[in-house]
């Protein structure tokens, strides 16, 4: 069985510097969202339980070549990419149908693992669209996933209870961040992370048209302002009146 | 000329970096309190592999070059892991390992190797005595031959890894009218008899590396134990581990500079004198500069001493320059930290203070700087000192 992992290839977000209140990406390394270190995780303990191969998938510019290292080195055995500088910044629905045709192109799929959210927009809707465009059941929020023979047993973690279903495999699950701990790759995994299978694809041999198929635009990506209120004041009298008046604090 | 490290060695860098920075460096207060080798920490160090870094991969370890563990190293202590810790995992994967890697038979390597490399045993390196330190050759400890073994007596000094090593590698003389060619080096385990473990030596620094005195008092060591020949010990096994000794350990210290700048810089943008973060201050500035410029420039050496050796071939020059420059580089920078940091730079809590204490061994353990400037001068002058 394969178990397929998709990851998304964002900057490392505690080296972003704010700017102007826009980000400031230069020298920044790119890695893989948090929570999709939690879904490499799950596949390689899941792989270690029953077997199988664990392929990452992702869609990126060409750098992923180098970040996916990363993902092979923490013990995924193979990697498929979509490389095109045109796919930085690339909508949920344009990056559902490459993963998609990637997917298509695995085969003897048991689980498709998706962080609940990417690094950096977490819009959370990649996974369950992949599951509608290849007609599979999706299950969210996942904090448990046992293997049943062509089962899983999976546990939800919802507000209030945690639900637990079964699923036929094959089957999309988006995993929360507190299933696991991602591991630290040994030295010998990082040395073994440059031999090991990568599958490149172009945007052209998935046939999609990346222009033609925008339907979102981003125009700005600003952090919030932080607007603070200065009031001068002579003494702790005036600071205590001042305080009061905007209600930090009260008599 | 291209100074950036290949991917392989970037991803070792980072992942060591990210290790450290998030696990190892939010413990070293307790680390430098304890004054104990962290055996949890080692603990990790065996399922990252971290243990055999330089023995090749058919003995269990990584195989890695001299740069990539130099790059790891650097990259600990840059992220702010405690020069102690870092110099008790050094010794093993340096010296404690070295000498069999490069100068053991293959049963030797087969033996000893595959426990070094997965971390179940410890490894240390016996050369310095209480009475002989630079004069490395003329060793006090005597090992003599009775048919199937040597039978060892004397006293080392200065043990890294004393008190918790399981195997040590020991210099010793086979044959003290021959000076340095009478000296030969032996595999000697912790739990043959006549070996013991003296005293635990209570130190300025370093405190995440236990040191001891080892003790040998008619110590039985098998002949299929020496290292080489006879009369091969300082002049093969110890030549050739000193300039990796040298070159690799000095990294931690070349890592340490990284950390002293980063913590100062960050300081000194958070506390305000006059108004003004004391970043602004001239001053503060010109000194943040030059710790920079002393990071750099260790790092530079560092990649060229390691790159050559890596390329086959001898660099004594190389390693020796490098360690020169980054011991008194060391005692400048954790100054300089220290004094950015002002009142609070005397504080355990703020951390630079442990640079200081820990900054003097550069400048004393493989070689001291005398010993070093002088090997310098005769290798870039090729004269000899009037003293010898």
């Amino acid at each position: 069985m394969n178990i397929v992992v998709a990851m998304k290839q964002i900057p490392d977000l505690q080296q972003v510097r704010i700017r102007n209140r826009q980000p400031v990406l230069d020298g920044v390394p790119m890695t893989f969202g948090s929570i999709d270190k939690n879904a490499l995780e799950t596949a390689l303990q899941l792989k270690e339980a029953a077997g199988g191969n664990v392929i990452v998938i992702s869609a990126g510019t060409e750098e992923l070549e180098d970040t996916v290292k990363e993902a092979l080195a923490a013990g995924a055995d193979e990697a498929y990419l979509v490389l095109d500088d045109e796919l930085e910044n690339i909508e949920s629905s344009v990056s559902a149908h490459l993963l998609a045709e990637l997917i298509k192109q695995i085969e003897n799929i048991g689980i498709i693992l998706f962080g609940e959210g990417s690094g950096d927009n977490y819009s959370g809707q990649v996974g369950p669209r992949i599951a509608e465009i290849l007609g599979l059941p999706e299950v969210g929020y996942v904090c448990d996933i046992e293997l049943e023979d062509s089962r899983v047993k999976v546990t939800r973690s919802l507000e209030d209870c945690e639900e637990i279903v079964r699923v036929n495999l094959p089957a999309v699950l988006t995993i929360m961040a507190d299933i696991n701990e991602p591991r630290i790759p040994s030295v010998t995994q990082i040395l073994k992370a440059g031999k090991k299978p990568k599958q490149i694809l172009e945007v052209e041999d998935i046939g999609l048209d990346l222009k033609g198929d925008k339907k979102i635009i981003t125009l700005s990506s600003l952090a919030p302002e932080n607007k603070r209120k200065q009031i001068t004041v002579k003494n702790g009298e005036e600071l205590v009146d001042a305080l009061l008046t905007e209600g930090v604090i009260r008599r | 000329m291209d100074f950036s490290l290949s991917d392989q060695e970037q991803m070792l860098h980072d992942t060591v970096y990210k290790f450290a920075k998030n696990e190892w460096e939010p413990r070293t207060l307790e680390i430098d309190k304890e004054e104990r080798f962290p055996m949890w920490l080692w603990d990790k160090f065996k399922e990252m592999g971290w243990c055999g870094l330089m023995i090749p991969e058919e003995y269990g370890g990584a195989g890695l070059s001299l740069l990539e563990l130099c790059t790891m190293f650097e990259a600990a202590a840059h992220a702010g892991a405690d020069i102690g810790t870092c110099l008790a995992w050094g010794t093993h994967c340096t010296i404690g390992s070295l000498p069999i890697v490069f100068c053991g038979n293959e049963e030797q390597k087969k033996k000893y190797l595959p426990r070094l490399a997965s971390g179940e045993w410890i490894g240390c390196f016996c050369l310095t005595e209480p009475n002989v330190g630079s004069d490395a050759a003329h060793v006090q400890c005597t090992a003599t031959r009775k048919g199937d073994h040597y039978v060892l007596n004397g006293t080392k000094m200065f043990i890294t890894n004393g008190p918790n090593a399981d195997l040590a590698v020991v210099f010793a003389a086979t044959d003290k009218s021959r000076g340095a060619k009478g000296v030969s080096a032996f595999i000697v385990e912790r739990t043959f008899p006549g070996y013991s473990v003296g005293k635990r030596l209570d130190k300025i620094g370093m405190h995440g590396s236990e040191t001891s005195e080892i003790i040998f008092d008619n110590c039985i060591v098998p002949v299929e134990n020496r290292l080489l020949e006879e009369g091969e010990g300082f002049t093969k096994v110890g030549a050739k581990i000193l300039e990796y000794e040298r070159n690799s350990l000095v990294a931690i210290w070349t890592g340490n500079l990284g950390y002293n700048f980063d913590l100062s810089a960050n300081y000194a943008k958070q506390r305000t004198q006059f108004d003004y973060p004391i970043i602004r201050f001239p001053q503060i500035r010109e000194r943040l500069v030059h710790m920079k410029l002393d990071y750099d420039i260790s790092k530079l050496l560092m990649y060229r001493a390691a790159s050559k050796k890596d390329s086959g071939k001898d660099g004594p020059l190389e390693a020796t320059e490098y360690k020169i420059f980054t011991g008194q580089a060391s005692q400048r920078s954790a100054s300089e930290a220290i004094q950015i940091h002002g009142g609070y730079g005397l504080m355990r809590e703020y951390k630079v203070e442990r640079s200081l204490r820990d900054a003097k061994l550069v400048q004393i353990g493989a070689g001291t700087e005398q010993v070093l400037t002088e090997l310098v001068a005769r290798l870039i002058t090729d004269t000899r000192s009037l003293i010898g």
